[in-house]
């Protein structure tokens, strides 16, 4: 095969995976893309009880903070309490 | 020698990083991998293109909140190792870690999975004895922790 053949066919092979790109496009559904997928799911995700999924699912994360932050406060009364105890 | 408070700082952080290992285990293998349920998979199913990638986009924002408490734990951490006084036994390492998975499983079980009911853990099934033994399993996990916290307060407080 020539030089120029096998450049040609390096060209048509590009030239199809750029067609098959293009027509992969509607269904590629990154969520800020044009694609018909991707506006349904923003739709989906922005317009049908945002704010309610929303809450819903931060709703365990103030209790398992609240937790933490117990924990974490909880020596400082105690410390306080020792120190009492040996003045 | 310190005191069973020298303990609290590291078991602290060890429990909020708990919290982050069963929120990414919750969101990897059983959201990701097994893919037994999603965020809001038993509102919004998973079933359709358009639903599993809704489903995907509360699955992140479910794991950004995991990714904040990790974030506050290795702060803690940090400040807990800057402190002179504060005791950094295993025990409270690993116990902190079960304290905090247990911790997540419970919480998140109660009110995702019973409360809301915005999905449960194997979905295909609705409400099941799947979701019961995600909360027995967070209690084992809570109680062992406790236990190794406990145990690692007063062995360094002796």
């Amino acid at each position: 095969m020539g030089i120029a053949a096998e450049h040609e066919l390096k060209m048509r092979a590009l030239a199809l995976g750029i067609l098959l790109t293009l027509v992969g496009s509607p269904v590629l559904a990154c969520n800020i893309c044009h694609s018909e997928t991707a506006t349904e799911v923003r739709h989906q995700v922005l317009h049908q009880d945002f704010a309610r999924n929303a809450a819903a699912a931060a709703a365990p994360f103030p209790f398992l903070l609240g937790a933490v932050l117990l924990m974490a406060r909880l020596p400082k009364r105690f410390r306080t309490e020792e120190i009492l105890e040996h003045a | 020698m310190s005191t069973p408070n020298a303990a609290r700082p590291a078991a602290a952080a060890a429990t909020a990083l708990g919290i982050g290992l069963g929120g990414f285990f919750d969101g990897i293998v059983l959201h990701q991998i097994l893919q037994m349920h999603n965020m809001m998979s038993a509102v919004i199913p998973n079933d359709t293109l358009v639903g599993a990638k809704t489903n995907m986009v509360w699955d992140g924002l479910f794991h950004a909140f995991v990714w904040l408490v990790t974030g506050i734990g290795v702060i803690m951490l940090w400040n807990a190792a800057r402190r002179g006084e504060v005791s950094f036994d295993n025990r409270l390492l690993f116990g902190g870690f079960l304290l905090g998975w247990g911790l997540f499983n419970v919480v998140e079980g109660l009110i995702d999975h019973h409360i809301l009911n915005i999905h449960h853990v194997y979905e295909a099934l609705g409400p099941s004895a799947w979701d019961w033994g995600f909360l027995a399993w967070g209690a084992v996990m809570i109680l062992t922790g406790w236990l190794l916290i406990r145990s690692g307060s007063r062995a360094r407080a002796g």
